[in-house]
């Protein structure tokens, strides 16, 4: 049992664009998802997840799922952690949200058995997602 | 009593999916998941959140506490499980356990742990936030 607070030393941001419409079903991530963030064997702290739109949208939905270890040596499992709403919105200013799941209120205190960050759009429209995490 | 603060120094998570229906509001063992087991030192978390991958038919879902000292479950929280129809523009359902949040954490003792229930057979994706001291 520690007797004084540790404290994350390292801070990281990851960010990937998503362009193509996600396939499959919300059970795990399938074709044109991209991994946001990979994580294999770090502990830490997951602050914030961000989008933001490149070009105009037209309403869809962002899965987010995390990739946690399998059973199996060397396999992974996925859970659907959200699905965030996207409304049609035009040129300027175009839409921008974040995950309310993880957030500064909420972090994510992950250990090994978290390998990675997915996201995938449920139509073909260029968003980023930008992941900032921190580890010990 | 002891004369230093104690933190939890080890940052882990949780996960699981619920494997089908369960009604009990007694033990989830027979059809719900063990999302977390506590350490040799004890844990806390701080959140757990509840996430449906499917549409949702209304009834509940369950969190129980596992007291590893008395082998005896004890039922957390029920949270109410609304219909949602998944469609465009309407995200599956999901929420957060309202008796488990960062301002009011649970502390568990030592191989204590975290199931999660579904009263249907509607897969649940469960996710908690916390570390073992």
């Amino acid at each position: 049992m520690a007797d004084k607070p540790t404290f994350d030393v390292t801070s990281k941001f990851a960010s990937q664009i998503m362009t193509l419409p996600r396939q499959g079903s919300l059970a795990s991530p399938g074709v044109n998802t991209v991994q946001l963030g990979a994580f294999s064997d770090l502990i830490g702290t997951l602050w914030w997840i961000h989008f933001q739109a490149t070009a105009e949208t037209t309403g869809s939905d962002i899965a987010i799922w995390l990739e946690v270890k399998g059973p199996a040596v060397d396999s992974s499992v996925y859970r659907l952690l959200e699905v965030v709403q996207v409304p049609a919105r035009s040129l300027p200013s175009p839409w921008a949200g974040k995950s309310v799941v993880i957030n500064l209120d909420k972090p994510l205190r992950f250990g090994n058995e978290l390998k990675g960050v997915w996201i995938g759009n449920s139509i073909a429209e260029s968003i980023a997602g930008i992941l900032h995490y921190s580890t010990l | 009593m002891a004369s230093t603060p104690a933190f939890a120094a080890t940052p882990r998570s949780g996960q699981g999916i619920t494997p089908g229906a369960e009604t009990s509001r007694a033990t989830p063992v027979g059809a719900g998941v063990k999302i977390f087991t506590a350490g040799a030192s004890g844990a806390i978390i701080t959140w757990i959140h509840l996430q449906s991958v499917v549409t949702t038919t209304a009834g509940w879902a369950g969190i129980f506490v596992y007291d590893a000292g008395n082998t005896a479950y004890i039922y957390w929280e029920e949270v109410l499980v609304p219909v949602v129809a998944i469609a465009s523009g309407v995200a599956p359902w999901s929420a957060f356990a309202a008796n488990v949040t960062p301002q009011r954490p649970i502390n568990l003792e030592a191989s204590w742990e975290i199931w999660v229930t579904r009263n249907a057979a509607e897969a649940l994706h469960a996710v908690c936030s916390g570390g073992d001291f």
